[in-house]
């Protein structure tokens, strides 16, 4: 692990101290998940272990020194760049490249919140996480969160409304139609389903959207299910995401898979409501700006509103 | 003679590569972080492979050949397949599975009875062939894996989150309560090994011959049994399953020490073990770039050498 | 008599338990729904099940003759797992690639690989009957870890899984043709049977009967490359069925390959149909994947055919 070498230099230490005296610093406590964590604001090297979190820095012109690098998808291209530290993955935080870039903030993941704890040994550390029970509401929260400890607040706010009145166009529209959906993820040629209270429950619960089978067992992880299913099931609307692709295996095998008589079906394939989700912004950097974004227009693109 | 030399030996490669492992960057600022971090994932690996190679001398020795190990037998298969069980009938909230202690001890327990019964099936036939043996050992163990994996595909996928934490235990993400307190079983087993070290001697000499020497076998084949359980448990827990990782160690040992003691013997494959562990972790994160898990590495080596044993032990 | 009327219930009973609500009145009564389900769905899916558990049943059976073992079957001499591994070298090294490119490299790496372990065993004339399987498992494994190695080496291992797990929920007319080469391939198989029976009895033994001993035994190989490729490639990884289903038959029929092939296939069909509609059920309305329920059954069975094995005693 290139990593691992210890970049503590007296020269590193002379320009990180020089940069830090710029901005005037508060000490304020912020809320998350995992309790609370009292910094100073404005912090200067900034470790980020998630792709969301990344999203919403990148879109307030904030740098962090060190990240998450696995999965970035094209937008955060930039981060490849070898002057952004590679900090671990998702599942495995390498803590000593983290002690080592002296940060004074991280912002932690959902896949690294438990190793929240451990993390706050180095420097104060706040949890990013999207909460499945509520897409929206936890991201707000997120955001609100970023804002505070940046000084951004103003700047939050705006994009909050922006988002806002886009998701509510869309639920009312969809709440008035009273739309079923039945959201699926093709997985290596199998197909599992996701309910209500699923890492994709965002499409119900913010947008409005019935469940087009109820009784998908309460799950984050999906079940397996037959085309059988999605046949009875006949939803309006379909959303997919296809994991393969979300991973990086670009092809559209997921969409292959959805075409046959069962699928063709339904009232979402016949009235052309199938959509094929963005993977990258629903899978992986899910909380993020752009990809909420993404998100919205994923979900307008199957509807007929003009 | 020789063989104190090679121990010796052993021992200063073990601790220099443990050196290299704690010391690899540090520097007066950040000696006290890298420390905390270093030494229980350096410990857990440390106090693994210690109770993997004994738990595999000790199994050959009652078994009387040397290509049995524990976990070929399908002994650690059955460790995870505790661990969904448990799962399955507390729930994955329940102190038993939560509290690292209480969970060691429940599957501890449980380990002992179903390694009782599994040991049972396997010796019951008088002179069965140790091909066949392995064959049912190996079988076994996909059979328990499979179970575990039925288990986890009907039961709630949240709580399946928690099993499938604990049941890949990384070198990276090592629960750190857990490791100091298996130093006490482990501690505990290995004075208790080399009380009885010179009883175990005899073994080699063959079931008939260690009788007529008037030693209680059946007796001290149940202790062992439950002291490999034991092993099983912390190694398993520890670091996860390590399918040939025994043998291997087992085997190299026996090629470098003439000696059939097993006061040396235990020494000599607990230390040559963590030189390989250490040793291969180090390779794995360095030259590799964490690009495979070091049991992918193990079980491709491990597998040739299996079949090269298997081969050579057939030609002969 | 009875046993086509065993398979008959069998296969009614999968064609109707499924996720959807059908019944048979509505087929009767011609209900287009009910007939999309019936003909898109449950049908082809019988069928695969039909294909595969009968296509790697004679894959088994040709497997024990050739190599001369009761043990030997896809399952135990490595040949699933360089399928798999063929499979995986396909979706990293070709990714955009169409089906055949896949199939191709799979059915490749699974010929060579049976070729490589049976060229290995002629070469050292086991007489030890668990040896073989032992090793195979072996074989396997090591093959096995290769693949893993690639998987993690491009961040498919979790993909890796959900291609090895063998499942039908997602057979459907359009997609589960290839497995129809089972058909030509047991013919074949069948058609080679007492060729096949006469190799098992040893190389001099084939050749003073005047058979070319190398050609039957590369027949048998490709014949069992072909039907584990495609169900690898169709369905994914059903381990043991191969091993258990011949051995089973023949502790009741005796030892005669060409009288039982017909036989192995079918409680092949049986057993899989069988698995599959309890997969159906065990978490309705969704499923357990069938590999999981084989490799259990086949794991207990496999350890009783080892346990009275009168060879070992």
């Amino acid at each position: 692990m290139k990593a691992l070498k210890t970049l503590f230099t007296p020269l590193a230490l002379a320009t990180s101290l020089t940069f830090s005296g710029f901005a005037l610093a508060d000490t304020i406590t912020v809320q998350h998940v995992a309790g609370e964590t009292t910094l100073d604001t404005n912090p200067q090297r900034v470790v980020v272990m998630g792709l969301g979190s990344l999203d919403v820095l990148d879109t307030l012109g904030i740098e962090p020194v060190g990240m998450v690098k696995t999965y970035l998808p094209s937008y955060l291209e930039k981060y490849q760049a070898d002057e952004f530290k590679n900090v671990g993955s998702m599942f495995e935080p390498d803590f000593e490249t983290i002690f080592t870039l002296k940060p004074d903030l991280i912002i932690a993941s959902p896949r690294t919140a438990p190793l929240a704890e451990e993390l706050s040994k180095i420097a104060p550390t706040v949890v990013f996480q999207v909460d499945s029970a509520g897409y929206w509401e936890s991201t707000q929260q997120n955001w609100r969160m970023i804002g505070k400890i940046f000084e951004k607040e103003k700047e939050i706010e705006e994009y909050i409304t922006q988002y806002q009145t886009q998701i509510d166009d869309i639920r009312q529209f969809v709440e008035a139609g009273e739309i079923d959906a039945l959201t699926v993820m093709t997985n290596g040629g199998n197909l599992s389903a996701f309910g209500e209270q699923s890492r994709f429950s965002s499409i119900y619960k913010d947008f409005g959207f019935k469940e087009a089978q109820s009784g998908i067992v309460e799950s984050t992880h999906g079940n397996l299910i037959s085309f059988e299913y999605v046949a009875s099931a006949n939803p309006s609307v379909m959303f997919v995401l296809d994991r393969d692709q979300a991973l990086g295996r670009g092809d559209s095998a997921g969409k292959a898979l959805l075409d046959n008589d069962l699928v063709n079906g339904t009232k979402a394939a016949k009235n052309n409501h199938i959509t094929i989700m963005d993977g990258n912004a629903w899978y992986l950097t899910a909380g993020g700006m752009d990809a909420t974004q993404v998100m919205i227009d994923d979900i307008r693109s199957v509807l007929d509103q003009e | 003679m020789r063989d104190r030399y090679k121990l010796i030996i052993l021992a200063v490669a073990a601790i220099v590569i443990t050196a290299v492992f704690l010391g690899k960057g540090l520097n007066a600022d950040n000696y006290q972080f890298f420390l905390s971090r270093r030494s229980p994932k350096v410990l857990a690996i440390i106090f693994a492979s210690i109770a993997i190679a004994v738990s595999s001398l000790i199994f050959q020795t009652i078994t009387n050949n040397r290509i049995l190990t524990p976990s070929i037998m399908g002994f650690d298969s059955l460790y995870l397949l505790t661990q969904v069980l448990i799962v399955s009938l507390f729930g994955g909230m329940s102190s038993l599975f939560i509290d690292a202690k209480l969970n060691f001890l429940a599957s501890t327990t449980l380990m002992m009875l179903f390694s009782t019964i599994l040991f049972g099936l396997y010796f019951r036939k008088k002179g069965a062939n140790i091909f066949s043996l392995l064959l049912v050992g190996v079988v076994c163990g996909s059979l328990f894996d499979s179970i575990a994996q039925f288990l986890m595909m009907v039961m709630d996928p949240n709580e399946f989150m928690n099993v499938q934490d604990s049941m890949f235990a990384s070198f990276n993400n090592v629960n750190g309560e857990l490791v100091y307190w298996s130093m006490f079983p482990l501690a505990l087993i290995l004075i208790y090994l080399f009380k009885v070290a010179s009883t175990l001697d005899v073994f080699w000499l063959g079931k008939d011959n260690a009788t007529s020497l008037g030693i209680n076998t059946d007796k001290v084949v149940r202790k062992m049994m439950f002291v490999i359980a034991l092993l099983i448990s912390i190694s398993t827990a520890l670091i996860g399953p390590v399918l040939f990782f025994g043998l291997i160690v087992v085997a190299l040992t026996r090629q470098l020490f003439s000696s059939y003691q097993h006061s040396v013997l235990v020494t000599a494959t607990s230390l040559l073990a963590v030189v390989m562990l250490l040793g291969g972790q180090w390779v794995v994160e360095n030259l590799l770039g964490f690009q495979t898990t070091i049991s992918v590495i193990i079980n491709f080596f491990g597998g040739i050498y299996f079949l090269f044993l298997l081969l050579r032990n057939k030609l002969n | 008599m009875l046993m086509g009327l065993g398979i008959i219930i069998l296969g009614l009973s999968s064609l109707f338990i499924g996720a959807a609500d059908m019944q048979l009145q509505a087929i009767l009564a011609g209900d287009t729904d009910a007939l999309t389900i019936f003909f898109v769905s449950r049908v082809p899916r019988l069928i695969a099940i039909c294909l595969a558990g009968a296509g790697l049943s004679v894959a088994g059976l040709v497997m024990q003759q050739v190599c001369q073992n009761r043990f030997a079957s896809p399952s135990t001499t490595g040949t699933i797992d360089c399928a798999m591994l063929g499979y995986v070298f396909a979706l990293v090294f070709a990714s955009n690639s169409n089906s055949t490119v896949t199939m191709l490299s799979i059915f490749t790496f699974s010929i060579l690989g049976t070729l490589l372990f049976v060229q290995f065993l002629q070469r050292l004339k086991f007489k030890n009957v668990i040896l073989v399987p032992l090793i195979g498992i072996m074989y396997g494994n090591i093959v096995g870890s290769l693949t893993t190695f690639i998987a993690y080496k491009y961040d498919l291992v979790q993909s890796l899984s959900a291609w090895t797990v063998a499942n039908f929920s997602s057979v459907l007319r359009g997609n589960f043709e290839l497995l129809y080469v089972a058909i030509p391939a047991s013919i074949l198989a069948y058609l080679y049977a007492s060729r096949f029976s006469a190799a098992s009895m040893g190389e001099s033994f084939a050749k003073n009967i005047g058979l070319d001993y190398k050609k039957v035994v590369f027949i048998g190989v490709v014949i069992v490359a072909v039907l584990s490729s495609s169900v690898v490639m169709i369905v994914g990884m059903i381990p043991f069925l191969g091993l258990i289903v011949p051995n089973v038959v023949s502790l009741f029929k005796g030892d005669n390959m060409r009288k039982n092939l017909p036989f192995t296939a079918y409680w092949g069909a049986v057993l899989v149909l069988c698995c599959d509609v309890l997969g159906r059920v065990v978490i309705f309305p969704y499923e357990v994947p069938i590999s999981m329920i084989i490799s259990i059954v086949g794991g207990v069975v496999f350890i009783y055919l080892v346990m009275r094995d009168k060879s070992n005693a």
